[in-house]
């Protein structure tokens, strides 16, 4: 294997659902790369694409509404969409694990947690029952939980437990990318900054790619190496952590960026995005976010922008950089 | 120095659960001006939800004083306390399960003025309504939608609209805006500021939000395991937390830039069981300044510094 | 926030529902019905059997050719004359359907309808306050339904004499503990939402809130239940007619014409075969309607 061989390749990317005879686009020719050991955020508010994205990398999407319509995604250099049944099962949980936002639900009420983090080892690795066992206590303490909580029931763990579990269930078999979508969303604050510190341990101590999915650019900030910003199913900004919070380009990222409160200008007003968030099943035409861009301009409103490269890690997707890479906000 | 709407008194609401007493809201005092806002900020199992609506009598308190406008409101009836919650008002946080899915939006900004018989007109009753619809930025030709049509904001603007019909003084908002996408979540916030301002309202502001709490309240309350924990003007909490779960809470905001990030404190374990506590600090597991005394006294609130209130062995009274 | 209004184009309700009018929620349920093929052939046949059973005076006549006998043409296989040939008293088995479903229909859906008021009453209140006065209703009707719907209904019947009317009573009663439990579950869960906190808070008495708040987003269930159980009414009623409790001849029911064709099957089976379709088409019909209304209803595929 190439050492420069990406984790994570997707090219072009577009899927659709198919609903009552409606189209959703609800992802158009979005592009990630993520090297071994790094974290790519990918950032959007509902709607944007994002979980869809995240589903497509394992082939996930719900069927038959969910389409993939073109584009390909290559993990550790094998192209998804190539693999058989049996092939991507296998790469499920030993190459590419996911974590999802509602720990609730993702785990088996009637399994102990040992029991749930060793299944996929025995699947994975074939394991036998007691090495596996040794090794899921292992990995309970790896993230913080007392080793001896093996033989316990999920609902014997409060909520921050449990996602610490869910993160144990997904490294088991020590995957080369994890895929997390809104991992602390639903957790307190001061659990999620626990959570938050396990994952960038992780990230620090091991090659293991990470694909961050968020609407927070405060977690953005703390655990990612690269950032995307979704919008209407497309990346309109997309670059290293300093280009995007030092340099940002696109009307929207600016915008999320008002839209938070200061915590050290406390009496500034917050500057909202006006307008609402598009319904994927009507994206505006052209550039989706034009109707509420302070920005706009009328070829915003019939053409996508092409992709402009600010540098080689920087580019943006908008008709102010057309002619000019000079920062327009 | 505005008027005290609001004062709560030792307020404390217990459950009795399968395995004891659950101490939900613990003994909570606080005043509130006219006119200001005061924010509630905890994490879950922190009792703000129970607060909030122990405050407006939909939860029965246990025991404890409320007086609101002079008015002691644990000693009305029924009926006067349906007639008080004209001036009190409450904004959902879920704007999905906050609105009745059978009902148009105007039906359901109109029932609050139809039910207490403000104006037997109907057309007026009806202006009235599109008033409302004015004030929170809901377009007329909304009037006979139903909230399935709408997204989150919209809706949660039609909560808005409700809980202003009978022009309140004041209003819980349950965390109004954490279930909606970050740009909206600012409209509403600069809405809910605009009406403040123009109406006069008194606001009770409750999330676990911090950096939003500091944007939208004059005083922030710190609740933990049912207790008040510490009360100080926003600034002054921000600038000098003087409870250890405080700092613990402010430094674990996810700050949205990559310089000069704050130093964080991690918090040991987890929250402990808010069921048959013991009278002693509840933070004491958890604490990294945790002393001896902690784990044998329950610490009063007590004025450490002018107008900054905290329960912590820590900190001695002004003075003391 | 001006402190007085603006300008409006209208000055009333009226002019203004005119011309934002209200999307109308039964129209798309319709529409989403309609898609479901096996729903939309149970209520044709349930239609079908509705007019019949509607029409039936205009259809022939009652005392002439349901009821008088006729010996001299009795026992007749289906023919041209009597498309379903006529019974061992020479009447005519199709127009003795066609009225039989009046009777089935009249005291199914009257029965069902004492068992939804019944049950609305006292599933409403255990569901709405929950606590005792759940566990004392609830314990009240956990014993009804232990009993077998037929049993309960006879007990009633041969203590209170059998008439039509008893007969509905009866059925409606026998019913009753399980509309309880449907209304209910259907009330408990939408108790919880916060739209039944904020009625109160706005000031609005118990009552109105079951009335306006509750029950309206509790309909689905219900009317899913009804159907249901009107199948199964019909289906006691049968029954109980059958055994000789119910209808009683010569006032046509399918019951009770099952019950006198018997004797006759081997060599004239259209005497039963006639009324066994009939109920088979009704219960079958209203057990498709029901389902597609089921699916219709369903809130998690709604929007």
């Amino acid at each position: 294997m190439d050492a420069q061989q990406n984790t994570l390749e997707i090219k072009n990317l577009t899927v659709e659902y198919v609903v009552d005879d409606e189209i959703v686009h609800a992802v158009t020719g979005v592009n990630i790369t993520i090297p071994a050991g790094k974290t790519f955020g990918l950032v959007g508010e509902t709607g944007a694409g994002k979980t869809t994205t995240a589903l497509s990398i394992l082939n996930l999407l719900p069927a038959p509404a969910g389409r993939i319509v073109s584009g390909e995604i290559a993990v550790n250099g094998q192209d998804v969409f190539k693999l058989s049944p049996k092939q991507l099962l296998a790469m499920r949980g030993s190459q590419v694990a996911m974590v999802f936002q509602d720990p609730m639900s993702s785990l088996n009420p009637i399994k102990t947690v040992g029991e749930q983090i060793a299944e996929g080892m025995k699947i994975h690795r074939g394991v036998s029952d007691k090495e596996a066992l040794v090794q899921a206590t292992n990995m309970l303490e790896l993230v913080g939980i007392p080793g001896s909580r093996v033989t316990e029931y999920p609902h014997q763990f409060s909520g921050g437990m449990k996602q610490r579990v869910i993160i144990a269930i997904a490294l088991a078999c020590n995957p080369d990318l994890l895929i997390a979508d809104e991992p602390t969303t639903a957790l307190d604050v001061t659990i999620q900054a626990q959570v938050l510190k396990l994952l960038r341990e992780l990230k620090d101590n091991s090659r293991m790619a990470m694909l961050m999915i968020t609407h927070a650019l405060g977690i953005v900030a703390e655990v990612c190496d690269y950032v995307g910003i979704m919008y209407g199913g497309r990346i309109v900004e997309c670059g290293t952590l300093a280009d995007i919070f030092d340099n940002l380009r696109h009307p929207y990222t600016r915008g999320l960026f008002d839209s938070l409160p200061d915590i050290e200008n406390r009496r500034a007003e917050l500057k909202p995005i006006p307008g609402l968030i598009p319904d994927p099943m009507n994206l505006p035409p052209g550039c989706a976010f034009h109707p509420r861009c302070a920005y706009a301009k009328p070829e915003c409103s019939r053409d996508f922008p092409q992709v402009r490269w600010l540098s080689d890690t920087h580019y943006v997707s908008c008709h102010l950089y057309n002619e000019t890479l000079e920062n327009m906000l | 120095m505005g008027e005290i709407l609001l004062e709560v008194k030792n307020l404390k609401k217990y459950f009795h659960v399968a395995a004891g007493t659950l101490h939900a809201v613990d003994d909570v005092s606080f005043k509130l001006e006219e006119g200001r806002t005061l924010g509630i900020v905890g994490e879950s199992g922190c009792g703000k939800t129970t607060l909030g609506r122990t405050i407006l009598r939909l939860i029965e308190p246990t025991s404890g004083e409320l007086t609101f406008h002079g008015k002691n409101l644990r000693k009305l009836n029924t009926s006067e306390m349906r007639y008080m919650r004209r001036e009190m008002q409450i904004i959902f946080q879920d704007p999905y399960s906050s609105l009745n899915p059978r009902k148009t939006i105007a039906e359901t900004i109109e029932e609050p003025i139809l039910l207490a018989g403000l104006i037997p007109d109907s057309d007026k009753r009806f202006m009235r309504v599109l008033d409302l619809m004015d004030t929170v930025g809901l377009a007329q030709r909304l009037i006979n939608t139903y909230p399935h049509e709408l997204d989150g904001g919209r809706r949660q603007r039609v909560g808005i609209a409700r809980a202003l019909a009978m022009n309140p003084k004041f209003i819980v908002c349950d965390e109004p805006v954490s279930s909606l996408d970050v740009s909206i979540q600012a409209q509403i916030l600069n809405l809910m500021k605009t009406i403040q301002r123009d109406m006069g309202i008194t606001y009770l502001f409750i999330t676990h939000d911090l950096s939003v709490v500091n944007h939208f309240s004059d005083d922030i309350a710190v609740m933990y395991l049912g207790r008040l924990v510490e009360k100080a003007p926003a600034e002054a909490l921000f600038q000098e937390p003087l409870h250890p779960y405080t700092e613990a809470l402010l430094s674990a905001i996810p700050v949205a830039r990559i310089h000069n990030r704050p130093e964080r404190i991690m918090l040991k374990g987890e929250l402990t069981s808010p069921i048959n506590p013991e009278p002693v600090c509840r933070f004491a597991a958890r604490c990294t300044r945790c002393m001896d005394i902690c784990t044998r006294e329950e610490p009063p609130l007590i004025e450490a510094r002018p107008n900054h209130f905290v329960a912590c062995h820590l900190h001695q009274a002004m003075g003391g | 926030m001006q402190a007085t209004s603006p300008a409006r184009a209208f000055t009333t309700k009226k002019q203004f529902y005119a011309q934002f009018k209200k999307k109308s929620i039964a129209h798309e349920l319709w529409l989403r019905f309609l898609k479901n093929k096996t729903a939309v052939i149970g209520l044709v046949i349930f239609c079908i059997i509705v007019a019949v059973a509607v029409a039936a005076p205009w259809l022939t006549s009652y005392d002439n050719v349901v009821i008088k006998m006729n010996i001299g043409d009795r026992l007749q296989h289906p023919s041209m004359v009597h498309w379903f040939g006529t019974d061992e008293l020479g009447r005519d088995i199709l127009a003795r359907i066609v009225y039989g479903a009046r009777v089935s229909l009249l005291i199914g859906f009257s029965a069902i309808f004492v068992s939804l008021v019944v049950g609305l009453v006292l599933g409403g209140a255990a569901g709405y306050y929950g606590g005792k006065i759940d566990s004392v209703i609830m314990r009240a009707m956990d014993v009804f339904l232990s009993l077998p719907d037929v049993l309960l209904a006879l007990a009633i019947i041969a203590a209170f004499g059998n008439t039509k009317v008893n007969l509905t009573v009866a059925i409606g009663l026998a019913f009753a503990p399980k509309f309880s439990r449907v209304v209910r579950s259907a009330v408990m869960g939408v108790r919880d939402n916060e739209y039944i906190e904020a009625a109160r808070s706005i000031g609005a008495v118990d009552w109105r809130i079951i009335a306006r708040h509750v029950l309206p987003n509790c309909i689905g269930p219900i009317i899913v239940q009804v159907t249901l159980y009107v199948a199964n009414a019909i289906l006691t009623i049968a029954a109980l007619s059958f055994i000789g409790l119910g209808i009683q001849p010569p006032t046509p029911e399918w019951g009770n014409m099952l019950a006198s064709g018997r004797t006759y099957m081997r060599d004239f089976p259209h005497i039963v075969m006639a009324p066994g379709l009939a109920i088979f088409f009704t219960i079958l019909a209203l057990n498709l309607l029901g389902d597609g209304l089921r699916d219709t209803l369903d809130p998690r595929l709604k929007h």
